[in-house]
């Protein structure tokens, strides 16, 4: 038990700042600023893109309980002790799998967890929370070997998980104290794009502020953490997939759903952010980062309008997609060699 | 030869100055550890007293190479690493450094090369010690004293964190550089390249067909040789480039026309937030840690990037070092007392056995925009980690050096050494080869 107990604290406190190493005998490399941050660093960054989406959460969360009697039932009472909970969870299993690898706690443990909560409907269950986020944590990162070795975001898998296995969890239809639609897909006709945009109450249809998912995607972009490439072939696939559809398709509302309609409703700005182009999965080459946002983007439209059981998609398209992405990287990296090769038979 | 660098990252340099005679050295110190592979014989003991130009040690497996002692005084100490490598010789000397400017003209000097066969010119270079200044790639070694290269470049831009304009460095010397330039291009079997900035000035007449100009434009990585290579001749294997300093070729092409060395060097002295930036002539080697002006603040042997911190017993200069960066003393920081304690004293936390890094790199964009390569960096990197040396050499892993990926190790914020994992892969693909 001690030692149980020992290799856990040894998991945290595992040394984080190597002193400058010079290993005698060896060549010396970059070893001044060579010695990077750490990885800490693009996580905290992260999270603190996803404090700007913070409010419109918090937000909901208190329109949602605010019919409900009782006198911890608040919205801010309740999301905030959800996400104790969602955190103690991923310190939890994060410290068990790096206790049991002799390993230190992978970086950015929080990052899953926080993304989690900031999406995830209010209706949500206890339980279902901490099932779906274990699951999440456990397949999506840890089983892979963690930061950069996971194929997609593990909020992205968690999510996925409580939409299969808990479903009404996600029912905007529902019984529900505020009709807040959420990942319930595309808006009613004639509704006003701005109120979309800002995500401001009324009309309600995104999981979160568009206009603050923009806002972190563009910080995201500026510091180097997440790919404009990404960025841009989603809306890009949007515009094109909804264009397309709107043309060759059946006339409905549905099917002329014009792009920038698409693109504030449901979880496709937060998505595509945050879990398409997340670095922890992202494509290696920028050809791959294109396809996996041109890929979202279109199955994102064709998911919403095929199949009226997933109203939203965006999902399943991130899900689809990343899962290609080794494909397309492969195929991209490959065209990159034929080129170099080129160019060594290109002198004498 | 116009070849414009879009990707990378923009560092300040020195301003430019007239290169000024530092007070006396007390120690230099000729470095084995800077060239990979070297296994390096001793001809001196320590307390021996040597002459300028005086053998200290050569390369066993290559006995023609020699490294000379730049200054006349006494071996002081002997580095070792482990298993009994040579890793440096240390001289104490009390000197000052000189380098008196070539009076004649580039033409007469190029005469004068050209009436030396391509084996006198071999012969001279490694008997004065200077065939150490020419390295080869693939692999980033010491070239071999026979044989030639495909292809040599003469590498005359530094891109570098608050680096030295080359043009500065070798103000008063440019005659001795031409001649350099074309004794060396006796050695090149396809082509020479001087690769250097806009600025930098076009190669006399006299050396066309001999040597031709490489314009790199562009931030960081466009002063590397990697880059260099990936743009003029991409290697493979059976392929050799030889590239060397400019200040070097100086040097070399001075042995040849005066028959005499120098042993100084130019070494600008600069840094973040350091007002007395200057250019010093040191001679080679020269102890960087008492440097005057300095006192209080930590030096660096080279650049910021691919340097490495002038803390005994490793203070001295090494032979390709332009530059010696001056830092601000950093305080320790926050929580390293918990994590790092004292050598040898206990940990104040019970650490058990955890292996210090996990690992992770995160394929984030910020690499991509620092890479001026033509193959995407995360799939080349992630090769070397995991060991996948075919994919490594089919990416252009045999163009490189360590200071190559330095700015990668910057850039990608997972704390890996890239220039290891390179070394590595380079240590086994040439142990494979030579089977």
């Amino acid at each position: 038990m001690k030692r149980l107990w020992n290799q856990c604290i040894a998991a945290w406190s595992g040394s984080r700042s190597l002193p400058l190493p010079y290993r005698h005998g060896d060549r010396p490399t970059a070893l001044c600023l060579g010695q990077s941050s750490g990885l800490g660093t693009v996580y905290y960054r992260i999270a603190l893109a996803g404090v700007l989406l913070l409010p419109h959460t918090l937000a909901n969360w208190v329109e949602h309980f605010s019919g409900v009697d009782g006198a911890l039932s608040g919205g801010h009472f309740r999301f905030f002790s959800m996400l104790i909970v969602a955190l103690f969870i991923s310190v939890l299993v994060e410290t068990v799998f790096a206790a049991g690898r002799r390993l230190r706690v992978l970086d950015g443990w929080f990052v899953p967890a926080w993304l989690f909560m900031l999406v995830v409907p209010a209706d949500v269950g206890w339980m279902q929370l901490v099932f779906a986020l274990a699951l999440g944590l456990l397949v999506g990162r840890l089983l892979f070997g963690g930061p950069g070795k996971q194929i997609v975001s593990p909020a992205l898998l968690a999510l996925l998980f409580l939409y299969t296995a808990y479903p009404s969890a996600f029912d905007s239809s529902g019984s529900g104290p505020s009709p807040w639609v959420k990942w319930g897909g595309l808006p009613d006709g004639g509704t006003a794009w701005w109120p979309l945009l800002i995500g401001s109450d009324g009309a309600l249809s995104a999981v979160s502020s568009p206009a603050a998912c923009v806002l972190a995607g563009a910080f995201l972009v500026l510091i180097g953490v997440v790919s404009w490439r990404t960025l841009t072939g989603g809306l890009l696939g949007l515009v094109l997939a909804s264009a397309v559809i709107s043309w060759v398709g059946p006339p409905g509302p549905l099917t002329s759903t014009p792009w920038y309609i698409h693109a504030v409703s449901g979880g496709f700005a937060f998505g595509l952010v945050f879990l398409a182009a997340d670095p922890d999965s992202a494509p290696l080459t920028p050809g791959g980062r294109w396809m996996l946002g041109l890929l979202t983007g279109v199955l994102t439209v064709l998911i919403r309008l095929a199949d009226p059981s997933h109203p939203d998609g965006v999902l399943h398209a991130i899900l689809l997609a990343a899962l290609f992405a080794p494909l397309a990287d492969e195929w991209f990296v490959r065209r990159a060699l034929r080129l170099r090769r080129l160019r060594e038979e290109a002198w004498p | 030869m116009q070849i414009r660098i879009r990707r990378g990252l923009f560092f300040p340099a020195t301003p430019p100055a007239e290169a000024e005679t530092a007070p006396s050295i007390t120690s230099v110190a000729v470095r084995a550890d800077e060239h990979a592979g070297l296994h390096a014989r001793l001809e001196v003991h320590a307390g021996d007293l040597v002459h300028a130009g005086q053998t200290l040690f050569s390369s066993r497996n290559d006995p023609d190479v020699v490294f000379v002692s730049p200054v006349a005084g006494q071996v002081h100490d002997i580095h070792m690493g482990s298993r009994r490598k040579l890793l440096s010789v240390v001289v104490e000397t009390n000197i000052t450094a000189a380098c008196e400017a070539s009076a004649r003209s580039p033409g007469d000097n190029i005469d004068t090369v050209a009436g030396l066969s391509r084996e006198q010119i071999r012969r001279r270079w490694l008997e004065s010690g200077l065939w150490p200044a020419i390295r080869q790639r693939p692999g980033d070694t010491l070239a071999p004293s026979a044989g030639e290269a495909d292809v040599l470049l003469v590498s005359a831009i530094d891109t570098q964190p608050w680096a030295a304009d080359p043009v500065a460095l070798l103000e008063g010397q440019w005659s001795v550089f031409w001649a350099g330039v074309a004794a060396l291009s006796r050695f090149a079997r396809h082509a020479t390249w001087v690769c250097a900035a806009p600025g930098f000035p076009q190669p006399p007449a006299v050396l066309a067909g001999m040597a031709q100009k490489a314009e790199f434009q562009g931030p960081h990585p466009a002063g590397l040789v990697g880059t260099h290579l990936g743009h003029l001749a991409p290697l493979s294997f059976g392929r050799r480039a030889w590239y060397v300093d400019c200040q070097d070729v100086a040097e070399m092409g001075r042995c040849l026309v005066n028959g005499e060395r120098s042993y100084a060097r130019r070494v600008c002295l600069s840094g973040p937030d350091f007002e007395s930036s200057r250019m010093l002539l040191l001679p080679e080697g020269a102890d960087a840690s008492g440097l005057p002006g300095t006192e209080g603040l930590q030096p660096i042997c080279g650049s910021l990037l691919a340097g490495r911190p002038a803390n005994p017993p490793f203070e001295h200069l090494g032979r390709f070092h332009r530059q010696v960066t001056v830092l601000p003393q950093q305080p320790a920081p926050f929580g390293t007392w918990l994590r790092n304690p004292a050598p040898g004293r206990p940990a104040r936390v019970p650490l058990g056995p955890v292996r210090p890094l996990a690992g992770g790199m995160l394929a984030h964009d910020g690499l991509d925009r620092t890479w001026a390569l033509g193959v995407p960096p995360t799939p080349l990197l992630r090769a070397l980690m995991t060991g996948d040396y075919d994919r490594a050499v089919e990416m252009g892993c045999l163009d490189l050096g360590e200071e190559d990926l330095a700015i990668a190790s910057l850039a990608c914020a997972g704390e890996h050494d890239y220039g290891a994992y390179l070394r590595e892969a380079l240590d086994a693909l040439s142990r494979e080869h030579a089977r």
